[in-house]
């Protein structure tokens, strides 16, 4: 397998991409908890990638899960927020040995314990966003926090799920 | 300018970063109707609270205008009213006459602000802002918003004198409602809501609660024009006429707005009558 990272990442893009919108755009636990999978591409950029680029990723596959789901806008606004945050996150959960010679922060790599901090913090953060958005007003604010809440534990799991399966070993 | 780039190569990706929120937001308004009506409608909450903020301010300086506008909108329908009352008979009509014919134009309506009065003296006055520029002569009828109020007495160019009901030779011709019985209407000077109705005969039933209106026989007023209430009726001792207590429907103390009244064929029957008496 070719190890170039903007090939890896291009079939990432396209593979989560086809994955939400296929697969778990489908899933409705409970009638309104459904997961999302889509900002693993973000979360799992290299390190160097530079912050604008990210920024324009994040609003690119935002926008296309919002031209799927029919919401223009709400996912590439809560996915663009999430990739400006990455590299305050990655500071605050900064290893003690720093991130020299490490390439890609993906489970493998970093360990199990920074990479559910790091996914859940950036989820968190990404479904309050969406949902507020969504939500568009503070009138129902218990279902809107449970939206949050449920989705937020639904969408670590299946990412770290993916991470166990999906991502090679380097 | 170097700083500026520098400053700005510093932050490039907060630029970005915001530069994409905000097409995020332009498409969510765009794009997406609930949002678009909330933002609208959250909106419309602070427009609409600006502008009634606004208008509570500003409204008082219009009152006077609106005030003006109000008196002249109620003299047209005064006017209409007392216009068409007696041209309609009762009976069916055998064709529908031009509106022309059918309302004549017998009374219009001036509307007239009080811009001093009393109430206390025994020969009360009311000053008007209306004088003989706007066709106002002595002894036109003026009438407040309930029911009359006087009878203009001098005029000047632009504001006139209005003899009040509240005045000791005040004599409206006057008749109770109910069943068309005259009288001559007075102030005996004591108490500014009563007047007296005299020369209703004693075996007239008169009771407490009866209206009393104008009787049309006056150049003043146009028939049927409320004065008041009967507050009490009594028989003086070797009466033969009911002493009638009379409550006036317009309370002086808080009249401000009045109408002149102006009666087409006054002047007509003026100089019928001088020509007649001095035959």
């Amino acid at each position: 397998m070719n190890n170039n990272p903007i090939l890896i990442n291009a079939l990432r893009f396209l593979g989560l991409l086809m994955l939400q919108v296929l697969v778990l755009n489908e899933i409705e636990l409970h009638g309104f908890v459904n997961p999302y999978i889509y900002p693993l591409f973000i979360l799992l950029l290299p390190f160097e990638t530079p912050h604008w680029l990210q920024l324009l990723l994040a609003f690119a596959i935002g926008l296309l899960i919002d031209i799927y789901a029919n919401t223009i806008g709400f996912h590439a606004a809560a996915s663009v927020a999430m990739a400006y945050i990455r590299p305050f996150l990655m500071q605050m959960f900064r290893p003690s040995g720093g991130y020299d010679n490490k390439e890609h922060p993906v489970m493998v790599v970093m360990g199990l314990n920074w990479t559910l901090f790091y996914i859940t913090s950036a989820i968190l953060l990404h479904h309050i966003i969406l949902f507020s958005i969504e939500a568009g007003s503070f009138s129902n604010i218990t279902g809107t926090l449970s939206k949050i809440g449920l989705g937020a534990i639904v969408s670590v799991f299946v990412m770290m799920l993916y991470q166990f399966i999906l991502v090679p070993k380097q | 300018m170097h700083n500026l780039l520098l400053f700005l190569k510093r932050y490039n990706s907060f630029f970005v970063f915001l530069f994409l929120e905000i097409v995020c937001a332009f498409l969510i308004v765009k794009y997406n109707h609930f949002q678009r009506t909330q933002f609208l409608s959250s909106s419309g909450v602070l427009t609409a609270g600006v502008l009634n903020a606004k208008n509570n301010v500003t409204d008082y300086f219009s009152l006077k205008q609106q005030n003006q506008i109000l008196s002249e909108q109620n003299a047209l329908l005064l006017e209409q009213i007392n216009n068409n009352k007696k041209d309609i008979p009762e009976q069916e009509m055998l064709f529908i006459p031009e509106p022309e014919i059918m309302t004549p134009k017998k009374y219009e309506f001036i509307p007239a602000k009080i811009i001093d009065k009393s109430t206390l003296k025994l020969h009360n006055y009311l000053t008007i802002n209306k004088g003989s520029e706007d066709g106002i002569y002595p002894q036109m009828g003026v009438v407040g918003p309930k029911s009359i109020a006087g009878i203009v007495h001098k005029v000047s160019k632009n504001y006139a004198t209005v003899m009040s009901v509240l005045h000791k030779q005040t004599h409206i011709s006057a008749k109770i409602k109910k069943n068309n019985h005259f009288g001559s209407l007075t102030w005996d000077g004591k108490n500014e809501f009563i007047v007296q109705l005299n020369d209703v005969p004693n075996n007239v039933p008169v009771q407490k609660g009866d209206s009393i209106i104008t009787s049309g026989f006056s150049d003043f007023f146009p028939e049927d024009i409320l004065i008041g209430k009967v507050e009490s009726v009594s028989r003086l001792p070797g009466s033969n006429f009911h002493s009638i207590e009379v409550e006036l429907a317009t309370v002086f103390r808080n009249l401000s707005q009045v109408y002149i009244i102006n009666f087409k064929d006054y002047k007509e029957i003026k100089a019928l009558e001088n020509a007649t008496l001095n035959e």
